[in-house]
């Protein structure tokens, strides 16, 4: 019993290595890591006419990952923003469309990553903090709203507040569910989302239905108005890059240590003095503000909102996403994003004519049911997601450079 | 001296099943104390009661002069007394420093605002938390296996570095629940030295629960038998010995008392 | 008082349905701990492989009119097959693989699942309702106010009849026997030789053969089958399985008759478009409140 043990342990060791040093093998090659992502980046800069979906999909897809792979050094970081903000000026609205909702959802995808990632806590309701950052500038800020609530709002100050708002609600819903583990919290969670959906949609004289607030005003940047999901778009990234700084600096903290801690065994960490009640409160808080924020966002580039915006299925594509980039890390958030909401969309134009086989338009047709396939296959191959959190290399360096002070 | 923790008459109950029953038992500052008694005897019970995962259905626990037996399950910690699990309970996911310092949590400051914002008192906090685990882990014979995760570690590493975190929280009280458990006779004999530094260097106050006899002859100063939930003898560890209830309690169960390893 | 008693008909008739669909839930969570998210797909596919049945033997034969009692049975019987040969594929393709992967692999891995029928039966019928012949006698039971018509009847009486063979099954058999000892202890159960996998794969198959037998009863009841059928009344007898105490099967068979009736008593009292949140705040509150059930014996925790 003892030695088999012992023998697992040294299998996964053993695995362990191998894993390492192929990655040490990818990263000591420039051509895949700088030279490839780079030519390719310029070709595709230089070349306009390349601006047709698929393509320019399939290059921001490649360029991230291996951006993303192999490090995030400020080179890499000024690469990525560079082609994040040059990509949708080539653009056209619906391609745009699609890089506001890629954004979007990585916004989403970090904050859960927040709840699901780093405390471990399976929330399958998270369009609830989404859809009430959404409904709370909407009714405060539309005319038309069932209520009549206009105070004329502005925009900016509408996002803080409906952050809190949405944060206060994440403790409400949180509170009650934090004993519950596992599965059963995923069902909760789940509940709640549909009774607050369900809710928007029954009453009527606050939410105004399933006939949706609409004639929301447009924000305005000083005199600019942002009207259409380009403007938006950048407001996502902005909103995408601070909830990123924060999430990865609280990970590095003693705040995310105890979220990992609680997630790891809750019990040993309430025996380190850990209250684990208020740091699972925390990560409800601080990933519904997140949703929240970008349920404003949202709002405002609809400029209308349906109860049926916000169904089971947003819960379940910012689940996936995080998921399958890798669990605990915003890099593979950001991938999973560009897969998960991006693919589908681009698959639209996507067909196959091949000797008598001609399924025209297969990927419009059939886009939902490959991505569940893949869903499948992705968690069957890399039950870790694509981009698994590696360990942090700050602290290492700072602990062996303090053993080296001590040793002399 | 008044005694650091005094278990005063505890009885705990599970349906229909008593597991303790009026325990009642002290411990002096800067002793090592033993809780030993065969399988199911309830040692383990008392522990949980100790550290909070159990509330007691009767009876008191104090721990300096205070009452500790309401506390919520992270309030123990801040009490000042922290512990070990029988079935090693690392965060196996995390490094060997990274254990260390949460174990630190309830010295550090750093909230959720200040993590954003990073001020330089945070960035010195973490720092000095750092080369505080460093010094803990050295402690433990744990020097240059930092960043190795806590689940890579061998067996013997981890029961160290759960002490190791253990310490992190600065306590007055360690309990400790089996600390040799399943280790060979050249890890063991390490894990006493351990155990005696902690309290000769460390001037810590140490209960531990343990299943060889070796040990706990060799290592405590005072011995609490407990069989069947009931505290059966107490007292110097060759008093213990030669208590006839004690013999009888462990002769029913097939172990020899003098030969430790069961 | 007539209209207590047609409350009660209606809410068990559609408590059965529940019932029977939270079979499938509970018994795959007491052997895999393991929430299968793709059962209500598998009722869903039971539904359209009912009505793909019935539709063949309209459009081919008189048989629906002559001899209904056989159509009805084999569409039934077709429903049973369809998903339990998914349910085998499923189980070996998608979930096994994944039993010691990270606790939410299988959970996304069923998810996927889940999109994936979901959406070959929306392009399968173009996003349409198909709508099932008639083959059931129209009428009711007339009695006083009462009135509960045939089909009814037959899903009530199914229902029941299901409920007794799954607990025949599990008491008396010993595939039933082999699938509690899983349930109880898998490690235990493997050493005293019950073969796990074999086990798990037939709880997957008993589960499966009631939700597609189920979804062909419910889809002659509401008389339409559509792609997205499955996930209210799956979400539903999930919360049947929650309330009974998930793990039991008769606390499954009790909480779906418990929620039909508290659904059919909700439409009347606090107006039918709360239906749906009715349930979700009762599965809500049991969570919290009683998470080992209604009926459920509490568990006490010891070291």
């Amino acid at each position: 019993m003892m030695q088999r043990f012992e023998a697992t342990r040294a299998l996964t060791r053993a695995l362990d290595n191998a894993n390492a040093r192929a990655r040490a093998a990818f990263d000591a090659i420039p051509l895949i890591r700088w030279i490839l992502p780079l030519a390719l980046g310029v070709v595709g800069a230089l070349s306009p006419q390349w601006f047709d979906t698929r393509p320019t999909y399939a290059l921001m897809v490649l360029i991230t990952y291996l951006l993303l792979r192999t490090s995030t050094n400020v080179f890499g970081l000024a690469v990525l923003a560079a082609m994040l903000v040059y990509l949708p000026m080539e653009m056209d609205r619906f391609e745009r469309g699609i890089l506001f909702d890629i954004a979007l959802y990585t916004m989403l995808g970090i904050g859960l990553n927040i709840v699901v990632g780093y405390a471990g806590l399976l929330d399958l309701g998270y369009v609830a903090f989404f859809a009430s950052g959404a409904y709370i500038f909407a009714l405060v800020v539309a005319p038309e709203a069932g209520g009549g609530w206009d105070i004329g709002a502005s925009f900016w100050l509408m996002i803080p507040a409906a952050m809190a708002l949405a944060a206060a609600l994440g403790v409400a819903l949180g509170l009650p569910v934090l004993r519950l583990r596992g599965d059963y919290l995923a069902i909760v969670t789940l509940g709640f989302g549909e009774i607050i959906r369900l809710m928007l949609n029954n009453r009527d004289d606050i939410t105004n239905g399933p006939r949706g607030v609409y004639l929301i005003p447009k924000a305005h940047f000083f005199d600019k108005e942002l009207t259409g999901p380009y403007e938006l778009y950048f407001l996502v990234l902005a909103g995408v890059f601070i909830a990123a700084f924060a999430a990865e600096r609280i990970r590095d903290s003693r705040v995310g240590r105890a979220w990992e801690a609680i997630r790891e065994d809750e019990d040993a960490a309430s025996a380190m003095g850990v209250n684990t009640t208020f740091y699972k409160l925390l990560a409800f808080a601080i990933g519904a503000a997140i949703g929240g924020g970008g349920g404003v966002i949202y709002a405002a580039k609809q400029t209308a909102i349906f109860p049926r915006d916000f169904d089971l299925d947003v819960s379940i594509n910012v689940l996936a996403l995080v998921i399958i980039g890798g669990m605990g890390n915003v890099r593979g958030v950001v991938l999973g994003a560009m897969l998960l909401i991006g693919l589908p969309e681009v698959l639209r134009d996507f067909s196959i004519e091949f000797a008598f086989i001609d399924l025209a338009n297969i990927g419009a047709d059939y886009r939902l049911v490959i991505f569940g396939a893949a869903l499948v296959a992705i968690m069957v191959l890399r039950p870790e997601g694509l981009l698994p959190s590696r360990r942090r290399a700050a602290e290492f360096e700072q602990a062996e450079m303090l053993e080296s002070e001590l040793a002399t | 001296m008044p005694p650091l923790l005094s278990v005063r008459n505890v009885t705990r109950r599970f349906e229909g099943l008593t597991a303790l029953n009026d325990v009642s038992m002290e411990v002096e500052p800067r002793t090592i104390a033993g809780v030993i008694g065969p399988n199911g005897a309830g040692k383990t019970t008392l522990f949980n009661v100790l550290t909070g995962f159990y509330r007691p259905t009767s009876g008191e626990v104090w721990f300096e002069g205070r009452r500790i037996d309401r506390l919520p399950l992270h309030g123990i910690a801040a009490a000042g007394i922290s512990r070990t699990f029988q079935n090693i309970r690392l965060f196996a996911n995390m490094t060997a420093i990274e254990n260390v310092l949460v174990g630190q949590h309830i010295h550090l400051k750093t909230n959720f605002a200040t993590a954003i914002v990073r001020p330089p008192s945070v960035t010195r906090e973490e720092r000095s938390a750092v080369k505080t685990a460093v010094e803990l882990l050295r402690f433990a014979g744990l020097t240059r296996r930092e960043n190795e995760l806590a689940r890579n570690l061998a067996y013997g590493e981890q029961r160290r570095l759960e002490i190791a975190r253990a310490l992190a929280v600065r306590p007055r009280l360690l309990l400790l629940d089996e600390p040799t458990a399943g280790m060979n006779p050249g890890e063991a004999a390490g894990m006493i030295k351990l155990i005696r530094a902690l309290r000769d260097d460390m001037l810590m106050t140490i209960v531990l629960i343990e299943h060889s006899m070796r040990v706990v002859m060799g290592v405590c100063e005072r011995i609490t038998v407990l069989d069947h939930g009931e505290k059966i003898s107490e007292g110097r560890p060759e008093e213990v010995q030669q208590d006839r209830r004690v013999i009888e309690a462990y002769l029913g169960t097939g172990q020899i008392i003098t030969d430790g390893r069961a | 008082m007539e209209q207590w008693i047609q409350l009660f008909i209606d809410g068990t008739t559609i408590g059965g349905v529940y019932a029977v669909i939270a079979l499938g839930y509970t018994m795959v969570y007491g052997v895999l701990r393991m929430i299968n998210f793709a059962h209500g797909e598998l009722f869903m596919m039971g539904a359209f492989a009912g009505f793909y049945t019935l539709d063949a033997y309209q459009q081919h034969s008189g048989l629906n009119d002559s001899l209904p009692v056989f159509t009805i049975a084999s569409a039934i019987v077709a429903g049973m097959i369809t998903a339990v040969v998914l349910a085998v594929v499923m189980e070996r393709i998608a979930y096994r693989p994944l039993r010691h992967a990270p606790r939410l692999a299988p959970l996304i891995s069923a998810i996927g699942v889940s999109i994936f029928l979901r959406n070959v039966m929306l392009r399968v019928t173009n996003a349409e309702a198909q709508v099932y012949p008639r083959v059931f006698p129209r009428g009711a039971i007339e009695w006083g106010d009462v009135s509960v018509s045939y089909i009814r009847i037959f899903l009530l009486v199914l229902s029941v009849f299901f409920l007794v063979l799954l607990w025949l099954f599990i008491e008396r058999t010993k595939m039933g026997m082999s699938i509690r000892a899983v349930a109880e202890d898998r490690d235990t159960a493997a050493l005293m030789g019950v073969n796990v996998d074999r086990t798990i794969v037939m709880t997957f198959v008993v589960g499966a053969a009631l939700a597609g037998a189920a979804g062909a009863v419910y889809g002659m009841f509401v008389t339409t089958a559509t792609a997205g059928m499955g996930f209210i009344p799956g979400i539903k007898a999930f919360t049947a399985a929650v309330l009974g105490g998930i793990g039991s099967v008769p606390g499954a068979m009790a909480g779906g008759y418990f929620l039909g009736i508290t659904e059919s008593l909700s439409t009347k009292f606090i107006g039918a478009q709360y239906k749906d949140v009715v349930a979700f705040v009762l599965l809500v509150l049991v969570l919290i409140f009683r998470p080992w059930g209604i009926f459920g014996k509490r568990e006490d925790k010891r070291a």
